[in-house]
């Protein structure tokens, strides 16, 4: 009997790090962060972590990233697929849930946040782009529409991140690229009023001005002229009108920074016995009460408690360091509008799920506590032991995709066929110019070429 | 608490996912936006009121033939990315199998047919060559319009759609038929 239980407790243990998911992949962001690539892919090829099944689908996403800058976009689009395919099959494991129950929820299968898996159709559709397959990216926008409607009618509440802007925004991009100016019309007066509706008043992004323009642009090309004056005269803006001969567009992202790192920090609940067995976990600071119906046994139940500790996950920023970013070619400049604050989503998505995670932590915590309970009853010093490992496997799901940017910014600029030569100009606060990135594009007439570049300059976690 | 375990192990087994074929004719609503069967109904709406208008028998009269459609845009002005085709492409199958009216292809694949007739120009045997200025000219062409209007308040959501079509004479721009489908769904989440 003894002998089995001590197996069961290094089992236990060897299931759990107190590391957070950062710092064990810290060699691999290492790299990374530094633009090591190369080095970056080996080293996520050969941590042990990545390569478990719970952990698939970040590693796929983080390999995808990498493969991506790396200019292997085909390879890059495998991957994604696979997370892709990953994230739609994805389905409760009940005996990893059963066991996270006792340890920790990195038990579980990492299933990705909502505004993740969207992520994966942004760099899906670069990938096609770059490969010269626009129908291919075509397809990635008619699944993010599913995806979109998908995540709409997920919640029923209003003033959380249901709906999302960007990739509304970036549909339209692609559509009009494509020449299906309709669809490239509806995207955008989706992208539109998702900004002004929602990410304004949520994130305080506001709908960017390149979008209006888009817009209404959109509105002529397709024939609703009445739509189109009727932008024009809401923005104060003019039809900016299509290429000349001789002309393409250049549609450029700039992906600024590196996105939140998850950190572990516990919240102290007390417990309250109330009639018939039931109990509620308070923490009066927080205004957070959690009521669970105990059984009513006189031992081995929660209501011996009065006092616990959740480990609960929470994001910390990795501040970009450059403030703003401009493209310069010789005549002309166009700064950078922000489009998309992931760092702000990732953040809300936590808060607005927040009660269900935590009242999930108290399951965990009551369950792990009964089995406490009911071990001493039999035997003290196996209880102890037992509280101990308790304490040592309570742990947050510190996971998350570390390697998405901060922000994504964006602007549309009309370039003369042929190539062309371009400054990145990365700003401080002060705009002042911090660094150039030299870049040569190739524009052909009357089509969209697309370029993204990502600047990987951040502060560590939680540094202002 | 164990017995719990258990159970949730036993439930897992349960989960499977299931995959069953249904009858491409049975309406089935799931989210409340526009789907097959919205598709459906709007062609045979269309389909069934366009054969039946008086235009149809005054061209004959007039002219002792069949009219000739072409199938133009249908622009999608709604909040949805609509596939249109799905219903254009139903209301034309019906117009040729009618037999009471003749279709000729759109713009978009119009082009095609040229180029591959420009090809069996130079490589074709003349006995089976496509000839040149040989084409049919339209009387009539179909176009449209697709609206939507949603109005929502807390769970309830009203979605409606409105799609209207018309046939406009080629030579005066006279409209000879307008068609019109509503669609009108309350959603509840």
């Amino acid at each position: 009997m003894k002998r089995s239980l001590l197996v069961v407790i290094v089992f236990l243990l060897m299931l759990t790090g107190c590391r957070t998911y950062y710092q064990r992949e810290q060699e691999f962001h290492g790299h990374f962060r530094t633009g090591r690539l190369e080095e970056a892919t080996q080293a996520l090829e050969k941590s042990r972590d990545a390569s478990r099944k719970r952990n698939q689908l970040l590693h796929l996403l983080n390999q995808g990233v990498v493969q991506h800058m790396l200019g292997n976009y085909a390879r890059s689009n495998d991957l994604f697929e696979q997370a892709f395919i990953l994230g739609e099959d994805y389905r409760k494991d009940f005996l990893n849930e059963a066991l996270s129950l006792f340890t920790n929820p990195k038990m579980t299968e990492y299933r990705g946040e909502d505004f993740e898996l969207l992520m994966v159709h942004y760099y899906k559709a670069m990938n096609f782009i770059q490969l010269g397959d626009l129908d291919a990216a075509l397809v990635e926008c008619r699944r993010l529409n599913i995806k979109l409607a998908a995540l709409e009618d997920k919640y029923t509440s209003d003033n959380r991140y249901k709906r999302d802007a960007f990739i509304h925004n970036l549909m339209g991009i692609i559509y009009e690229a494509s020449g299906d100016f309709n669809n490239a019309f509806i995207a955008y007066r989706n992208a539109y009023e998702i900004y002004r509706d929602d990410y304004s008043q949520i994130f305080g992004v506001e709908a960017p001005v390149q979008l209006k323009s888009d817009l209404i642009r959109a509105a002529y090309r397709t024939g609703f002229s009445d739509l189109g004056r009727e932008y024009e005269e809401l923005f104060g803006m003019q039809n900016p009108g299509i290429p000349a001969a001789g002309q393409g567009e250049l549609v450029f992202f700039w992906q600024n920074g590196l996105g939140p790192v998850k950190e572990e920090w516990s919240i102290n609940f007390s417990i309250i016995r109330g009639a018939g067995g039931s109990v509620q976990f308070v923490n009066e600071e927080m205004g957070l009460s959690f009521p669970f119906f105990s059984g009513g046994q006189s031992s081995g139940d929660i209501g011996d408690l009065r006092l616990v500790r959740v480990a609960f996950p929470k994001y910390a920023e990795r501040s970009p360091v450059f403030a703003g970013a401009r493209l310069v070619v010789s005549q002309q400049q166009a700064g950078l509008q922000l489009a998309q604050d992931v760092n702000a989503i990732a953040f809300k998505s936590l808060e607005d799920r927040m009660v269900r995670e935590l009242s999930g932590a108290l399951l965990r915590l009551a369950v792990k506590q009964a089995a406490e309970q009911s071990l001493r009853s039999k035997d003290d010093r196996l209880g102890a032991v037992f509280s101990i490992l308790g304490a040592v496997t309570e742990q947050a799901d510190t996971r998350n995709w570390q390697t998405l940017p901060h922000s994504i910014h964006y602007a549309r600029m009309m370039l003369p066929e042929g190539e062309n030569k371009l400054d990145l100009e990365l700003l401080t606060a002060a705009q002042q110019v911090a660094r150039k990135v030299p870049l040569e594009v190739t524009i052909s007439p009357g089509r969209t070429t697309f370029r993204n570049f990502h600047s990987l300059d951040a502060q560590p976690p939680g540094a202002r | 608490m164990l017995s719990a375990v258990v159970l949730m192990i036993f439930a897992a087994g349960c989960q499977r996912r299931t995959v069953s074929r249904i009858d491409p004719g049975q309406a089935v609503d799931l989210s409340g936006r526009w789907n097959d069967t919205d598709s459906r109904l709007v062609a045979e709406e269309m389909i069934r009121d366009v054969l039946s208008r008086p235009w149809l028998a005054r061209f004959e009269t007039r002219a002792g033939r069949v009219p000739v459609i072409i199938v133009g845009d249908v622009r999608n002005r709604s909040h949805e990315h609509i596939d249109a085709e799905t219903f254009i492409r139903n209301m034309e199958r019906e117009f040729v199998n009618s037999g009471t009216v003749r279709v000729v292809q759109g713009a978009e694949f119009r082009e095609q047919i040229r180029l591959e007739r420009a090809d069996q120009q130079e490589f074709a045997s003349p006995e089976t060559m496509a000839r040149w200025r040989r084409e049919i000219g339209a009387d009539y062409m179909l176009t449209g319009t697709m609206n939507s209007i949603v109005d929502q308040h807390r769970r309830d959501r009203i979605i409606y759609y409105q799609i209207n079509l018309e046939l406009t004479d080629m030579e005066t721009n006279e409209k000879v038929w307008i068609g019109e489908k509503q669609i009108k769904k309350a959603v509840r989440n």
